[in-house]
């Protein structure tokens, strides 16, 4: 985990901000990228969260709110102008954390889980 | 069902003018839905170029569907031209947790004369194990949250909604 948030720092496409306490304690953070476009349905840039945290004893204060805030404007300053995340459907307080700010849905994701039996044993 | 499962066959090089414009009014349906997934203006230069290049990648799989009221062993039946088409992608994300390989399908388009013999059905069950074949351990879909006839499809095929891709525009505000 470590050496994936080194090489984000690394990479000028990232975008990692970080909520601190007392100048001392991180207790929470956002990461985005700044994704191409595939030509012919994504916008030429486009922005995306992936990740956004905050330490479960700072919640409702504000921060996740701060944090998306800053990245959103970090992302802009990048020329970015749609940005897209993705939340889990059973999640609620996620979705209604990101539909109060402004976000709204896409697309829906489907899963189907493959029985053991029918993979492939060499893959 | 096994009517239209006969109907399917992986793409060839010669189906590429019609996958062209079957892709085109695949995106172009979903862009009438909503227009935040509105076309490029190269998207069809950009379709063009891509299509050969991904009948060639071992890790992506391409079906096409026939008009399955044609016999498929009939006379004919080689220069019929697809109605339908669907591609997936073996994939192994995510990179940070445990890897995982998933069979992602990313596109299913049945022409809209055609509709409601079996067709889309039998591409999702077809690509389904095309792509297990190949080793997923999973299979997603995302379809446009708009289409309820591509979601309906998916769960007859026992998918499940696992996340809501959400969008903001910034130039908005």
């Amino acid at each position: 985990m470590a050496a994936t948030f080194a090489s984000w720092l690394q990479d000028p496409a990232r975008l990692v901000v970080v909520a601190e306490e007392g100048g001392r304690m991180v207790v929470g953070f956002a990461a985005g990228v700044v994704l191409q476009g595939n030509g012919w349905q994504i916008p030429a840039r486009l922005g995306r969260i992936t990740d956004a945290y905050v330490a479960r004893p700072r919640r409702r204060l504000g921060i996740a709110r701060r944090l998306a805030g800053r990245l959103l404007d970090l992302l802009y300053e990048k020329g970015v102008g749609t940005v897209r995340l993705a939340a889990a459907v059973q999640n609620e307080g996620a979705l209604a954390f990101w539909q109060s700010m402004g976000w709204s849905d896409l697309e829906t994701v489907l899963e189907r889980a493959v029985p053991v039996e029918g993979r492939d044993p060499e893959a | 069902m096994d009517e239209a499962r006969s109907a399917v066959r992986a793409a060839r090089r010669s189906d590429l003018h019609a996958l062209t414009d079957l892709r085109l009014h695949f995106l172009g349906e979903a862009a009438h839905a909503d227009a935040r997934l509105r076309l490029m203006p190269d998207a069809r230069d950009r379709t063009e170029h891509a299509l050969p290049v991904w009948m060639g990648q071992a890790d992506r799989v391409l079906l096409v569907g026939l008009d399955p009221a044609h016999d498929p062993q009939g006379p004919g039946a080689d220069n019929a031209a697809p109605v339908a088409y669907a591609m997936g992608l073996l994939g192994a994300v995510p990179p940070v947790l445990a890897a995982q390989h998933v069979g992602e399908i990313l596109e299913v388009h049945v022409d809209p004369a055609h509709r409601g013999k079996g067709l889309g059905d039998a591409l999702v069950a077809i690509l389904g194990e095309a792509l297990i074949g190949r080793g997923a351990q999973v299979l997603r879909a995302a379809v446009p949250s708009t289409h309820e006839f591509a979601r309906a499809r998916l769960e007859r095929a026992g998918f499940a909604p696992l996340q809501l891709e959400l969008e903001r525009s910034l130039d908005a505000g």
